[in-house]
């Protein structure tokens, strides 16, 4: 791992958000693959980690999950909750403005 | 004819950590499939990298200490390991074995303390909270004896917004003689808050809310003596104090 842990927790639902606006609808390994895949390896996404975040942002309404019947199973797609589309807007906008500043802030010899 | 044993074997993993919510038991199954047609078909070399890979990631926590207080979250711990078994079933069959059994191990004790996944409705109905009226037994006026007083009282000036303090579903809300104009809001099987006397009510019975979400005004409707908010929190069909739910 190659950054403290910390800084994922604030981090992650708008992570997860950020791929969701991007992508449509998503799996909960295919958000896992996708967010180690464009981060090259750096963020590494756990079941641990991925579901809960899921999970409570669907009870909060923030986004929604529809079912599917794949190669022997059930699979769950999330997608993000068009009538709260504007929060979620907000809420990667501000994690972008947040980059930026750190960005202007934070120099690495 | 495609081989679909190793569906069977991932759902018997599974099944081995006595998940009891059925929902999460489904995505976990698909995730681990997923995982499996995913390193289905590689050489070798690249299933030792990904199973180097597995090794190295953390345990999962069990519980987070929210706001002071122990909040319960739904965790799986490391049975991520499992691909590491899926894997070694597919692949090569010669792996140590003393490795099996000591992450399974780990995985087991980390969820003999599972606990279902829970908010508790941590948070305050008003901007400025003064408690005019604790919980429990209190005496009436005029010697009318002890009453138990099932919520708090909040007082604040008539028209004070009142704020949801945790998603959920509106299951009740209306008028009656006692209560007045009152919400009643469903969090999960566990959790309902409770808010009598309003003014007015500004939500539909069952309307989701958000957290922070506007519920209606303080009143004074129903038996109340003076504009105040009542407020009262349900854990499985009993009243608790509320006053340990609050935000200093």
């Amino acid at each position: 791992m190659l950054f403290n842990p910390d800084f994922l927790k604030g981090t992650l639902s708008t992570i997860i958000l950020s791929l969701l606006d991007q992508n449509g609808r998503m799996y909960g390994y295919e958000i896992c693959q996708k967010t180690k895949e464009l981060s090259k390896n750096t963020i590494v996404l756990t079941e641990g980690a991925i579901y809960p975040a899921l999970h409570k942002m669907e009870k909060k309404g923030i986004i929604t999950s529809t079912k599917e019947k794949v190669n022997g199973r059930v699979r769950k797609y999330y997608s993000i909750n068009m009538d709260n589309k504007s929060i979620v807007q907000q809420q990667i906008d501000s994690l972008h403005n947040f980059m930026n500043a750190l960005h202007l802030i934070i120099k690495t010899n | 004819m495609k081989d679909y044993r190793y569906i069977k074997i991932i759902i018997d993993e599974i099944n081995l950590l006595a998940i009891s919510d059925p929902e999460i038991k489904e995505e976990l199954i698909d995730h681990y499939c997923s995982f499996y047609e995913q390193i289905q078909g590689v050489d070798n070399d690249k299933m030792d990298r990904t199973i180097n890979e597995i090794k190295n990631l953390n345990m999962s926590k069990l519980y987070e200490k929210r706001n002071g207080r122990k909040s319960y979250l739904m965790v799986f711990s490391s049975i991520l390991l499992l691909g590491f078994i899926i894997s070694a079933y597919s692949y090569n069959q010669n792996l140590d074995e003393s490795l099996f059994v000591e992450h399974n191990q780990c995985a087991m004790n980390s969820l003999t303390n599972f606990e279902s996944f829970e908010e508790p409705p941590y948070g305050n109905p008003l901007k400025v909270m003064q408690v005019s009226s604790n919980y429990g037994n209190r005496t009436l006026p005029g010697n009318k004896g002890k009453k138990f007083h099932h919520g708090i009282d909040l007082k604040a000036p008539l028209g004070t917004p009142i704020y949801v303090v945790e998603s959920g579903t509106v299951v009740d809300c209306g008028f009656n003689k006692k209560r007045g104009f009152f919400i009643d809001i469903q969090h999960d099987e566990t959790y309902t808050t409770r808010y009598f006397h309003l003014q007015e009510i500004a939500v539909k019975k069952g309307q989701k809310v958000l957290k922070d979400d506007v519920l209606g005004k303080v009143g004074s409707t129903g038996l109340s003596l003076a504009p105040h908010l009542h407020y009262e929190i349900i854990k499985s069909g009993e009243s608790v104090d509320p006053i340990d739910y609050l935000k200093a």
